[in-house]
């Protein structure tokens, strides 16, 4: 199986630092305004009627900009199925996200799901599963996790 | 606190479905491959609903400045290309931490306008986490 590195953490050319980190700044701010409206949307309509409509939102938008690049042949080639189920599961990462913000609200989930996301990677990357380069978890790393894990349980108790 | 468990659920999966997009990606590039991340998503919201709901039509109505809550997915999807624009460009940690703090300043905001008030608590929990964050790129770039 080809390995490969998904989590390129060192930067190697700092190019257009400050025009790549705008933009990482206006994606969050995105994601939030994404993850409110479609909270609001689960609470105007339903859970399930939500999911279809932010499915076709996406797949209609998605669709557009392929038509518009010409990439229309051989979508599905080529692919194992395992890895087109990337999608399936980000239904429920939707469902999930509906159901806390109208709950607990947006910043509670957001800061929540970042910790469970970072930890999850950190186990994936040390026993290298789903294809991701194998990297042991050193001993100094561990603080890192310490303190996400403490700003979580702050968050959930006194939150 | 289950919604607090749900919440670090979604980031689990969040996880997994970066990992397994990120090998969509590699093989049939960025386009192709969120065209297949929302069409599988599509195919299985149907079912879901049919099992859930039943043969019924669904019935609901939002008011014309509400529409923008019809974007979410098109957001999601604009959100996934900037993604992967950036990060092989100044690396997963920086973007990591960026988008933290463009949810979590964007979240408590959008918690104050919906009437929520921000607790000490999840200020300082979302701090803490931010140190973490930080931490961990000074220990990656050593």
């Amino acid at each position: 199986m080809l390995k490969y590195r998904i989590f390129v953490y060192n930067c190697p050319v700092n190019r257009n630092l400050a025009k790549n980190s705008s933009l990482a700044l206006f994606s969050g701010i995105m994601i939030a305004v994404m993850v409110t409206a479609n909270g609001m949307l689960a609470k105007a309509s339903t859970h399930w009627v939500s999911l279809i409509i932010i499915h076709f939102a996406g797949l209609t938008t998605a669709g557009i900009v392929l038509v518009i690049r010409k990439e229309t042949r051989s979508i599905f080639n080529g692919v194992h199925f395992v890895f087109m189920l990337g999608g399936a599961l980000g239904v429920f990462t939707i469902l999930l996200n509906n159901l806390c913000v109208n709950n607990i609200g947006v910043t509670l989930t957001l800061g929540l799901a970042l910790v469970g996301q970072i930890i999850a990677s950190g186990i994936a990357e040390h026993f290298g599963w789903l294809g991701v380069t194998h990297k042991k978890l050193s001993i100094n790393k561990v603080p890192a996790y310490i303190l996400m894990a403490v700003g979580a349980a702050v968050m959930i108790v006194w939150g | 606190m289950i919604y607090s468990f749900l919440a670090l659920l979604s980031g689990v999966n969040v996880a997994i479905s970066i990992m397994l997009n990120a090998r969509l990606g590699a093989i049939k590039g960025l386009y192709k491959g969120a065209f297949i991340n929302y069409f599988m998503g599509f195919c299985i919201t149907i079912p879901l609903y049919l099992i859930i709901a039943g043969f019924t039509l669904p019935t609901f109505s939002i008011s014309l400045p509400e529409i923008f809550i019809l974007t979410g997915g098109s957001i999601g999807y604009l959100v996934v290309l900037i993604n992967n624009n950036i990060t092989p460009k100044i690396g997963i940690l920086y973007v990591t931490i960026l988008l933290f703090i463009g949810q979590i300043a964007t979240g408590a905001l959008m918690d104050i306008f919906a009437g929520d008030s921000i607790s000490a608590g999840k200020l300082i929990g979302a701090l803490l986490i931010l140190a973490g964050l930080v931490y961990l790129v000074k220990v990656e770039n050593k």
